[in-house]
């Protein structure tokens, strides 16, 4: 059964027609089929991001095994799966860990959308203020399917 | 996307949920910055940049 509805693959299609700009890359880290791994959403995750990158040819996916391909795991730091990895031009540190449906699914579009055009969505006051920020910072965000 | 040494992960907790645990996360959203500053629901982006420059201070 297809997760997104004809009238989604519709919406989405001239979506990122109208807005992206660059190709954006969705790096998806999933089990090994040949290792007995516990990932109950990793062949989930893995249909609906082939169902959005299918909706756009600046959509690339390309899937990895974790933790059998060592070099894509270590360049994108994937300590657990289903991993999602969204690159523009370069890798800016966007990562999704599970499954993006529901609420999280529009999360994804304008992700997607953001890295694309290359900048995000906010306002200068807020731009001006990120960018007295000279040292790492990761931020996590908890969430669930809604 | 805004400053290169920011970075973003978000994670599914019901799929995680050692995470969740490891974060006390009881509610969602739940962000955490550098592992220390929490903020608990939604904020306006103003208010979670002056959490991010909390974290870094």
């Amino acid at each position: 059964m297809a997760f997104l509805q004809e009238k989604d693959i519709q919406f989405l299609k001239e979506k990122f027609a109208k807005e992206m700009v660059n190709d954006v890359t969705i790096h998806f880290f999933t089990k090994s089929p040949v290792l007995a791994q516990d990932c109950p959403y990793c062949d989930h995750t893995k249909q609906l991001l082939e169902e959005l990158a299918a909706t756009s040819e600046k959509i690339k996916l390309m899937v990895h095994t974790y933790p059998t391909e060592k070099e894509a795991v270590e360049k994108y730091g994937i300590d657990k799966i289903p991993a999602i990895v969204f690159e523009g031009t370069e890798d800016v540190g966007i990562r999704f860990y599970g499954i993006p449906s529901g609420y999280e699914f529009s999360t994804v579009i304008e992700t997607i959308i953001d890295l694309s055009k290359g900048k995000p969505e906010l306002p200068d006051n807020v731009l001006a203020e990120l960018a007295k920020v000279t040292s790492p910072v990761t931020i996590k965000v908890f969430v669930t399917p809604t | 996307m805004a400053n290169a040494n920011i970075r973003a992960e978000v994670i599914e907790v019901s799929e995680f949920p050692e995470l969740g645990d490891k974060y006390n996360v009881f509610g969602v959203p739940k962000s955490v910055i550098n592992e220390t500053v929490e903020i608990e629901g939604a904020a306006p982006e103003i208010m979670f940049v002056q959490k991010v420059l909390e974290a870094v201070q």
